[in-house]
């Protein structure tokens, strides 16, 4: 893999990889952190794989690891300030703020269905997933159906208002 | 709708996610700088590579419309499908994997697009013909050469729905509220499930 294939691996999936830790519990600087470590690996291990197709995983798989081992201590990468005018501003904290509470509802599930659940919103076919997960294609779809459950339920019961979508 | 709203049923909790997430994705895709993350990337693996360009901000997630992250969300699952299919088919000609992988470009450049707000509607038109194209040739080498097709990709489906996901989106200065463009892709999605039911052909 040349520079610029990596670099387009790295714009392809470095925020969604962000999104899907996210999703697992990590705060932005730890899923920021933890995706750089992954994709330091990627670098270090792109001439060992050959098939485009199994980046996706592979870096689902390691970033998740570099998570958990949770042993970077170089500083994270700086995200620019937000250069938007008020009213840009506002409808962006707005967003933010929805994004924030549909991430705290998934990462407060239980951690099977939280992990199945986040590969589902990935894109992910059952099949995968239970390939990924080492589980029954059954217990996927049952995994998809209890999250579901679960995250209306919590919002029935939460008063907090999340407002439009818009 | 809101997620106060009791009536909300699984697809709307679905849209209500795929929405969001896409809206993460384009927001920080926007608001990251790519070089500094690739410099850092070098630096944490100990191995040189060259620097990139920097990609410009445009105008931002703050102008992406429903429809547009809508459609970012759908070609980001195509894509996936694209891929997924091909896992499950096994070894593949060279050329077909060149004509995948050339079609996936294009539609993640036209995502790129999406939300960077430089999308016009012609632009996601043409790039969505030669994607079509692109697929159309791939599965004619698949059907001839491995005896195998895209036909359970549905490709003609996924880019006819990220075609009017684009068009809902509109320019990206003028968005409507993602609610009204949500339930105007609803009602479009609704009535071409009712044409096809009635008897129209659905392509390949």
């Amino acid at each position: 893999m040349d520079e610029e294939e990596f670099a387009t691996l790295y714009r392809r999936h470095r925020s969604a990889l962000v999104w899907y830790l996210r999703c697992q519990g990590a705060s932005q600087a730890e899923a920021a952190d933890a995706v750089q470590d992954a994709f330091a690996e990627a670098l270090r291990a792109a001439d060992e794989i050959r098939d485009a197709r199994a980046w996706g995983a592979w870096l689902r798989t390691v970033a998740v690891r570099c998570y958990r081992r949770g042993t970077s201590a170089i500083a994270t990468v700086a995200e620019p300030p937000d250069l938007a005018g008020p009213d840009a501003a506002a409808a962006h904290a707005e967003r933010r703020q929805q994004e924030q509470r549909v991430l705290a509802l998934i990462a407060g599930l239980p951690q099977q269905q939280r992990r199945v659940f986040a590969l589902h919103y990935e894109g992910w076919s059952t099949a995968e997933i239970s390939t990924q997960l080492g589980m029954e294609q059954a217990a996927v779809r049952q995994n998809v159906a209890r999250a579901r459950a679960a995250l209306r339920q919590w919002i029935l019961q939460n008063p907090v208002s999340l407002g439009e979508l818009s | 709708m809101t997620f106060d709203d009791p009536k909300f049923d699984d697809t709307e909790l679905d849209e209500i996610l795929r929405v969001t997430r896409a809206r993460f994705i384009a927001r920080t895709d926007a608001d990251f700088d790519f070089e500094v993350g690739l410099d850092d990337v070098q630096e944490r693996a100990g191995l040189p590579f060259a620097r990139v360009p920097a990609r410009p901000h445009g105008s931002g997630p703050g102008a992406l419309s429903a429809g547009a992250a809508l459609a970012c969300a759908d070609i980001e699952e195509f894509v996936l499908v694209l891929s997924s299919d091909l896992i499950s088919s096994g070894p593949l000609p060279d050329l077909v994997g060149s004509h995948l992988q050339r079609a996936a470009d294009v539609l993640l450049g036209l995502r790129q697009q999406l939300t960077a707000g430089t999308a016009s509607e012609a632009g996601a038109k043409a790039a969505i013909a030669s994607v079509r194209d692109t697929l159309i040739q791939a599965d004619l080498i698949l059907r001839v050469e491995v005896g195998a097709s895209l036909d359970g990709a549905d490709t003609d489906a996924w880019l006819r729905r990220i075609a009017e996901h684009v068009t809902s989106a509109g320019p990206a200065q003028e968005s409507q509220p993602a609610q009204e463009s949500l339930r105007e892709a609803r009602r479009r999605q609704a009535s071409n499930r009712r044409r096809k039911e009635g008897g129209q052909s659905g392509g390949r």
